[in-house]
C-alpha cells in the first residue's frame, strides 16, 4: 500500500441525543451529516463511498433509501446488517476499499428515533401472528432481549463463579463516566448495592444491567492520508480491524461464555501490532453488563472467565487503568438500537483530545468493539493518534 | 415457593406461532404426534438443530431421526417482566432455558412442572408437548424434570 492511500478517520459527529422529539430517524442521519461535513471540512460532492444500514422493522433507513435521501453519488456502497457491529464492520471493509483505490472518501450515517417515536418497537410480533424460521424456534417461548443475554450471564456465573457485584461494577463504572458527559441520559451516581438490589428483570440480570433506550444518530468520514492533509482535523489512524461471527440467534450460540471477540480481537490486535495492555481507553458495546465482560475476555484484556476479577478493582472507571465507555456508554448515555458507531466516535474523540472533562489523559491508542445480534457478530477496530 | 405453571405450554393469545414450512414440517408434525424429531448429518453422524435441508458440518445430506426426548438444562433465565408483550407478561415469572438434548443439540424452550427454586444448570429434563394453536394443531416441545 502506498503511504498516501493509508485510510484514516477525518470526521465524526453525533446528532442530538438522548431525547430528540424534533428529529425523525432520517433527521438524525441528516443532522449528523451536516455536522460531520462541518467537523471534517469534507464536501458532500467529494464523497464517493457510502455506508449505512437500516434496522429492519424499526426504521425505513436502509442503505438504498438513505443513499437516495442524500443523493450520494457513490461508486461503492456497503450495508451489511450485523446489528450493533455493523458500523465497526463498515470501517473494517472501507479500510480495504480506500487502500486499494476503489474510492477515496467514504461516509457512514446512522439515525434512530427509538425513544421518541412510539411506533418503533423491538418486539418480535408480526402482523398475522406467525413467526418464520429460524425465529419460530425461539420467540414462541417468550424470551426477551435482556433474557437472551441473561442466558449467557447465568452460564458465566455457573462456570466461573462470577458474581452479581462484579457485573454491577460495569454499570457503576459506566455511570461514573456518564457523570462527565453533560448529554448522557442517566448521570446520577449509582452504587453496586443499587444495581444488585434493583428488581430482577430476567435472572440473573436486573434493571441497571440493561442499556437505556434513547434517540440518536452519528456520522463518520474516512479518506486517504493524502486528502486528510487538506482537511480540518488531525487524522486518526486505523491500525487494525477484524470481524467474526459465531451465530445470530441466541439458541445457536456455540459456547455461551465465549463470543467471536475471541477471534476478531486477537486478529485486530495482531494486524495493529499492539497488545491489549497497550490500550489507553476501550469503547466496548454495552447493551448489557455481561456484554462488556464477555468482550473484555474475548479481546484478551483478561483471560476467559476472568472478567469478574478483572473489572472489580475499578479499572474501567474514570482514572482507572482502562477507562471504558468514557461517554457513559449504552448503559447510561445513549443506545438508540444499534450503538456500534457511537463506540467509534467516542474512541476518535478521545484520541483527538477533544473529550473535555472526560478526556483520558494522553490517550494514544483506543480499542473499539461492536457486538451485534445477541453476542453474535463482533467487529474490533484498533485506532491510533500517531501515524504507524 | 413458586411452582412453574404448565400454562406457558398452552395456547396463549398473542403468542407468536411458528410458521410451518418445507424445512421444518417433519419437526412440527412430530411434535403434534408427541415425538421429538431431529436431523442427523449423514456424513458425520452428528445431530443438528434447527432444521435445515443441509448439514451444518459438511454441507451434505441430512436424515430425520426420532430423538430420545431427554436432555439437561444448559443455561436458563427467569423472565420476571416481559414488556411490551402483554400475553407473556401475564405468565411471569416463567423460565426460558437452553436445553441440551441427549443427542447433543441445544434448543430454547420453557421448563415447567417444578418449583422455580429447583431449576438449575445440569438438571435432567424430559420433553413434553403443548398445543399453542388449536385451530392449526401446532404443538411445541417443552421440558420438565425427568421422571
Amino acid at each position: 500500500m502506498r503511504a498516501d492511500r493509508m485510510p484514516v478517520i477525518v470526521g465524526v459527529a453525533l446528532s442530538d441525543y438522548p431525547k430528540a422529539p424534533h428529529l425523525t430517524s432520517h433527521g438524525h442521519h441528516a443532522q449528523a451529516l451536516q455536522r460531520v461535513l462541518e467537523d471534517s471540512g469534507v464536501l458532500l460532492k467529494d464523497v464517493d463511498g457510502y455506508m449505512s444500514v437500516g434496522t429492519g422493522g424499526m426504521n425505513v433507513d436502509d442503505l438504498a433509501t438513505m443513499s437516495e435521501y442524500f443523493q450520494v453519488k457513490h461508486r461503492w456502497s456497503e450495508g451489511t446488517q450485523t446489528g450493533g457491529a455493523a458500523y465497526m464492520g463498515f470501517v473494517d471493509h472501507a479500510k480495504t476499499v480506500i487502500e486499494s483505490g476503489i474510492c477515496d472518501t467514504v461516509l457512514m450515517t446512522y439515525g434512530s428515533d427509538l425513544r421518541s417515536n412510539k411506533r418503533r418497537s423491538l418486539s418480535p410480533k408480526t402482523n398475522d401472528g406467525f413467526v418464520e424460521a429460524p425465529r419460530c424456534y425461539e420467540s414462541p417461548y417468550g424470551p426477551t432481549i435482556l433474557g437472551n443475554y441473561a442466558l449467557a450471564a447465568q452460564r458465566h456465573m455457573y462456570e466461573f463463579g462470577t458474581t452479581l457485584e462484579q457485573l454491577a461494577e460495569i454499570a457503576v463504572s459506566t455511570r461514573l463516566h456518564a457523570g462527565n458527559n453533560p448529554s448522557a441520559l442517566n448521570r446520577e451516581p449509582l452504587s453496586i448495592e443499587d444495581v444488585v438490589n434493583a428488581p430482577r428483570v430476567a435472572d440473573p440480570l436486573g434493571k441497571w444491567d440493561s442499556c437505556v433506550v434513547t434517540d440518536g444518530g452519528a456520522a463518520l468520514i474516512m479518506t486517504t492520508l493524502e486528502r486528510a492533509r487538506d482537511l480540518k482535523q488531525d487524522p486518526i489512524y486505523i491500525l487494525g480491524s477484524a470481524s467474526a461471527q459465531t451465530h445470530w440467534n441466541i439458541g445457536q450460540m456455540p459456547d455461551y461464555t465465549t463470543t467471536a471477540a475471541a477471534i476478531a480481537g486477537p486478529l485486530a490486535f495482531a494486524r495493529a501490532g499492539v497488545s491489549p495492555e497497550d490500550i489507553d481507553t476501550a469503547q466496548l458495546y454495552d447493551s448489557f453488563t455481561i456484554t462488556v465482560m464477555l468482550l473484555l475476555e474475548g479481546l484478551g484484556f483478561c483471560g476467559r472467565g476472568e472478567g469478574g476479577a478483572f473489572v472489580q478493582d475499578g479499572k474501567l472507571r474514570p482514572g482507572g487503568a482502562l477507562p471504558t465507555n468514557t461517554d457513559g456508554g449504552g448503559l447510561s448515555s445513549c443506545h438508540p438500537g444499534m450503538r456500534g458507531v457511537f463506540t467509534l466516535i467516542e474512541a476518535v474523540t478521545q484520541l483527538r483530545g477533544q473529550a473535555g472533562i472526560r478526556q483520558v489523559p494522553d490517550a494514544k491508542l483506543a480499542a473499539a468493539c461492536g457486538s451485534g445480534g445477541i453476542l453474535s457478530c463482533i467487529s474490533t477496530i484498533i485506532l491510533g493518534k500517531d501515524q504507524p | 415457593m413458586t411452582m412453574l405453571s404448565d400454562a406457558i405450554a398452552g395456547e396463549i393469545p398473542g403468542r407468536p406461532v411458528p410458521f410451518v414450512d418445507a424445512d421444518n414440517k417433519v419437526f412440527y408434525d412430530g411434535c403434534a404426534r408427541g415425538e421429538l424429531w431431529l436431523q442427523r448429518c449423514m456424513d458425520t453422524g452428528k445431530f443438528q438443530f434447527y432444521p435445515r435441508p443441509c448439514s451444518v458440518y459438511t454441507g451434505g445430506q441430512v436424515e430425520w431421526v426420532k430423538a430420545s426426548g431427554r436432555g439437561e438444562i444448559h443455561t436458563f433465565t427467569v423472565i420476571r417482566r416481559n414488556y411490551p408483550e402483554p400475553s407473556f407478561e401475564a405468565l411471569t415469572p416463567y423460565v426460558v432455558a437452553i436445553i441440551e438434548t441427549a443427542e447433543g443439540v441445544r434448543m430454547m424452550s420453557n421448563v415447567t412442572g417444578c418449583a422455580m427454586q429447583d431449576i438449575k444448570i445440569g438438571m435432567k429434563v424430559e420433553v413434553h408437548f403443548g398445543c399453542v394453536n388449536t385451530a392449526l394443531q401446532i404443538f411445541l416441545p417443552f421440558w420438565r424434570p425427568a421422571g
